[in-house]
């Protein structure tokens, strides 16, 4: 009897206290306010530039919401393929490569920003990115534009300068490894899974995964060819730190194990991450491919705000876009020189911080020099099928690692591609 | 020979207890280093651990996502015990065609890939107005399929003759479930407590979807926070995940005494 | 009389499923319903169109469909025994009162389901590096003299894969089966001793049999498990290398979020897993005898 009033109270208790938490409507205070929710990830990357937009456009308050990237391209996803209209953020962030895949999805869930913003006013192949079907839907943000950062005191102890590393092709790039073996250091990491690193040296090709039309572009491309053999030599090298995840490749980077890392420009605040390797890094361009069209600059990373047609405060969302991410220099200065977060708007480029030279890079004005190379990545149609493309190609890599025909590879990961977008 | 047996076994548990306690003291290891010791798999006392929980707490509100886990972990289990072991115990007590067809189903249910369901729950929920709200949580999370399929198999053990007998004394059927099965089958009931609170306090993928404010967000979405930025730090990282450990293992150690004591007073 | 109090228990025993069922059949069936109808259309993300069931034909072409697949089920047949069998036997000796620290192995065993499984993952990238300490002590051992690249070779990666899984659940799956023996009578034991039955005998003649229905539980939760098994290829594996230790749960997961999403060709791979689980629960149904 004592314990079925005890478990009667514990009910009370928990539908008591339970109940008053409950309601999905919270109580908005009055106010002039007008509040913007935002769903990103990184806080202190994407958070941090956020709160610095808010700081300049008064009446506007913006919740952000913070997820896991994965996480939040899933739920942007599963939001609006439900259709629901009612509890939307009013701004999402979706990173460069996937946007063509939302825009094509969900027609009418984005804003047209043409009227609101000025494209020009971005480089060409973030333009790009974010247009579907000759409107332009996103809001550009940061670039990963790519660079190849590396150790000063490893390479001189072969006997390389600064000067040597401005103008490498892939060729002479991996000749290096050998030498730097001997010294008892890596080249670089490598990880037989992950092909990312193609995603740097076709766009400095101008070259991509997928032709115009969206369709594979993988037996007659010859950059792709081009990457697929480089990535073979790092595979049978012994000059390559092997690894598996994210983790032992930062682990790499910090415990010294490698020369050089060749990635967008957010990498940065992972190499600057150990303290005890200040003054001993510096950036240099991309090395160059062979094929035609070849360039040292290039991409890789990158996401764009976009704004939800039937969010709540879609105006005022729209309005603070214009008035921050596409119409600040001062947004651009604050975030570069506290953070390194290079944006893509170009009346920014000529900001203060991008003078500033930087310690951990021995004095190096390595924003820049990022910003120069920025201009000059080659724009490419990255479609909206990057994700299968790499997929179907990372599936028939081992394939052609263990030695089998590249065009047979190729041709299988081109149907299995077909398979996959239709 | 005995005595060898009986090493033998000691051997194979003191092996598999080793092996299976190291990765979670590497984890605790883990939260008084650095990101860049962990990342290099350092397995030994580091001195950042206040560094990391102050982290840890800047970072992200953990002790309100600790507190919605939790009061959601407890309401869920508490209401899912009852509600299931009534049912699988009538699957049993009360065996029907009908009865067994629709058990069958039930278990059907969790045998669907929960990446299918997302979008239509979406929708659903959002229909009734329940989105950020807890009960999008509670209401598909108390009619467990496993906790049913659960008692159901072990009320098997559970002596028919008992019943018979409190029929005779006159009790009513609610009152043979709630005055004799429930007291005998403390042993199920507390494992049956720790499946339902694991399932709910590690809950992911839903909880994801179904709240929208951060102010509701449960505990591990927060700590997958903490290790989302391009250069996490696993320090940090570690406090996160400890904390969010805590509570299973306190539930464990406060139900496994009644698991292992046996049916109560079996036959009367 | 007799049919009367059928009767009077019969709608008790409605009365007390009624909840429960109900609260599963809205919230796990209706989203069934629907996904079932999705697995009818094809299209990309919103735009899509009713046809019929031409997803269903397009898996049987589908390279990635078979080869997750069939990574999943070779999973499943070798992990859930050696699993089951290691939590079996583990209850059972624990299950023995007169076991000096028996509760300190329990809490020891249990713990791995509980570790995060980030950290996990992290040590066990770490314990199955080129360099790690696995290959260094086999090396040292002289059982093999040239370092073994585990998660980076097809076959190793899914041996990884699967002690991965036998590590994290065999103490979970414990705890199921420790609870079920506590609902044997201790004389049964005591009776079989006296009739001169040892450990193995009394373990195959009294307890298995009495603790079939859990043993046919705990094989139909690891099947349905492992067959959606999801976050420990991500995190140990990737997938990789190539497609070798990619799960069917994962291609139904880039199918709707990470691809540009195929909602209906998700959904009807989703209903072909599910078909396969029941046609497997069926199976094991058989297998453990679980007739009444």
């Amino acid at each position: 009897m004592k314990k079925r009033v005890l478990a009667m109270a514990l009910a009370g208790v928990v539908a008591a206290s339970g109940f008053t938490g409950f309601g999905s409507v919270e109580a908005k205070a009055e106010s002039e306010e007008k509040e913007i929710t935002v769903w990103a990830w990184d806080q202190a990357f994407n958070g941090y530039a956020l709160e610095e937009a808010a700081k300049l456009c008064d009446g506007v308050k913006v919740n952000f919401v913070e997820m896991a990237k994965a996480d939040c391209l899933q739920k942007i996803h599963t939001v609006l393929a439900s259709g629901v209209t009612d509890d939307l953020p009013d701004v999402v962030l979706i990173s460069d490569l996937a946007a063509q895949g939302y825009l094509m999805s969900y027609p009418d869930a984005f804003m047209p920003m043409d009227d609101v913003i000025n494209y020009d006013d971005f480089a060409e192949y973030k333009k790009a990115a974010v247009s579907y079907d000759g409107k332009g839907y996103g809001v550009p943000f940061d670039t990963g534009v790519a660079g190849l950062f590396y150790r000063t005191d490893y390479i001189e102890e072969i006997g390389y300068t600064a000067e040597d590393m401005q103008n490498l092709t892939w060729e002479e790039y991996l000749s290096m490894g050998e030498k730097l073996k001997e010294k008892g250091h890596m080249l670089q990491t490598y990880n037989p899974n992950d092909i990312a690193e193609f995603q740097i040296m076709l766009q400095s090709a101008g070259k991509w995964f997928t032709d115009a039309e969206g369709k594979a572009d993988f037996v007659n491309n010859d950059a792709l060819k081009e990457c697929f053999s480089i990535f073979k030599t790092l595979n049978d090298s012994d000059y390559c730190k092997v690894v598996s995840d994210w983790t032992e490749f930062a682990g790499a980077i910090n415990g010294g194990d490698v020369a050089c890392v060749l990635r967008g420009s957010w990498i940065s605040s992972t190499i600057i991450a150990a303290e005890d390797q200040s003054g001993k890094w510096a950036v240099a361009p991309v090395p160059k491919m062979s094929v035609e069209g070849a360039t040292q600059y290039s991409n890789q990373g990158g996401s764009s705000w976009f704004v939800l047609n039937n969010s709540a405060n879609a105006d005022v969302a729209a309005d603070f876009m214009a008035k921050t991410f596409a119409g600040s220099k001062e947004l651009y200065n604050t975030i570069l020189s506290e953070k390194n977060i290079v944006g893509t708007y170009l009346p920014a480029s000529d900001v203060e911080a991008y003078d500033l030279g930087q310690d951990f890079y021995n004095g190096q004005k390595v924003n820049k020099d990022l910003a120069a190379w920025l201009a000059q990545i080659p724009a490419v149609d990255t479609g909206a099928f990057s994700a299968e493309a790499q997929a179907a190609l990372t599936a028939v890599t081992p394939q052609y690692l263990a030695g089998g025909d590249l065009d047979e590879c190729l041709e299988e990961a081109a149907a299995q591609f077909e398979q996959t977008i239709q | 020979m005995r005595n060898l047996g009986k090493i033998f076994k000691h051997l194979f548990l003191i092996l598999a207890s080793v092996i299976s306690v190291f990765p979670f003291y590497w984890m605790i290891v883990g939260a008084t280093n650095e990101s860049k010791d962990i990342t290099m798999g350092k397995l030994t006392f580091g001195s950042s651990l206040v560094k990391n929980v102050t982290n840890a707490m800047e970072h992200a509100d953990i002790l309100q996502a600790f507190g919605n886990s939790a009061f959601l972990a407890v309401v869920i289990t508490v209401v899912s015990l009852l509600i299931c072991s009534v049912a699988g115990y009538a699957f049993v007590i009360y065996p029907s065609r009908g009865k067994e067809i629709l058990f069958m189903a039930l278990i059907a249910s969790m045998m669907v890939p929960f990446a299918a369901k997302i979008i239509p729950m979406f929708r659903m929920f959002s229909k009734m107005g329940l989105l950020n709200n807890y009960l999008s949580i509670i209401l598909p999370a108390v009619g467990a399929p496993f906790l049913i399929f659960f008692f159901k198999q072990n009320t098997h053990a559970f002596p028919l003759e008992t019943i018979e007998a409190a029929r005779v004394d006159g009790l009513s059927e609610y009152g043979i479930f709630l005055r004799i099965y429930m007291p005998m089958m403390k042993s199920t009931y507390a494992a049956a407590g720790i499946f339902s609170f694991m399932a709910s306090w590690n809950n992911y993928m839903w909880p994801l979807i179904a709240l929208q404010s951060e102010k509701k967000f449960t505990l591990p979405l927060m700590v997958s926070n903490l290790a989302a930025g391009f250069t996490p730090d696993y320090g940090m990282v570690m406090v996160g995940i400890i904390i969010s450990t805590i509570p299973t293992i306190l539930i464990f150690f406060l139900l496994q005494k009644a698991f292992v004591e046996g049916m109560v007073g079996s036959v009367k | 009389m007799k049919t009367r109090a059928k009767k009077k228990y019969g709608l008790s025993g409605w009365s007390m499923v009624l909840l429960a069922s109900a609260l599963v059949l809205i919230f796990s069936y209706v989203p069934m319903i629907q996904a079932f109808l999705l697995s009818l259309k094809t299209g990309k993300g919103a735009n899509l169109q009713f046809a019929g069931l031409a997803n269903y034909v397009r898996m049987i072409k589908d390279t990635t469909f078979w080869t997750t697949m069939g990574n999943t089920l070779l999973y499943a047949v070798i992990q859930i025994p050696i699993m089951l069998l290691l939590a079996l036997l583990i209850a059972v000796l624990l299950n023995d009162p007169k076991m000096k620290g028996r509760g300190i192995y329990r809490t020891c065993i249990f713990l791995p389901c509980v570790t995060s499984l980030v950290s996990y993952s992290i040590l066990f990238k770490n314990l199955f590096a080129v360099d790690g300490i696995v290959n260094q002590a086999l090396m040292h051992l002289h059982i093999i003299d040239k370092a073994i690249p585990f998660v980076l070779d097809k076959n190793w990666a899914k041996a990884v894969i699967i002690v991965a899984l036998v590590w994290r659940y065999t103490g979970y799956y414990m705890i199921f089966f420790l609870s079920a023996l506590q609902n044997i009578d201790k004389s049964v034991y005591e009776a079989a001793k006296m009739d001169g039955c040892n450990f193995f005998q009394s373990f195959f003649r009294i307890t298995l049999p009495l603790l079939k229905p859990i043993v046919f539980l705990t094989s139909i939760m690891a099947l349905t498990s492992t067959l959606q098994l999801f976050d420990e290829v991500v995190n140990l594996t990737a997938g990789g290398p190539g497609n070798a230790t990619r799960t069917i749960s994962q291609y139904i997961y880039d199918l709707s979020f990470n691809f540009v999403p195929s909602y209906g060709y998700s959904a009807a791979v989703s209903y072909v897993v599910l078909l396969l689980i029941i046609v497997l629960t069926i199976v094991q149904k058989g297998i453990t005898g679980e007739k009444k």
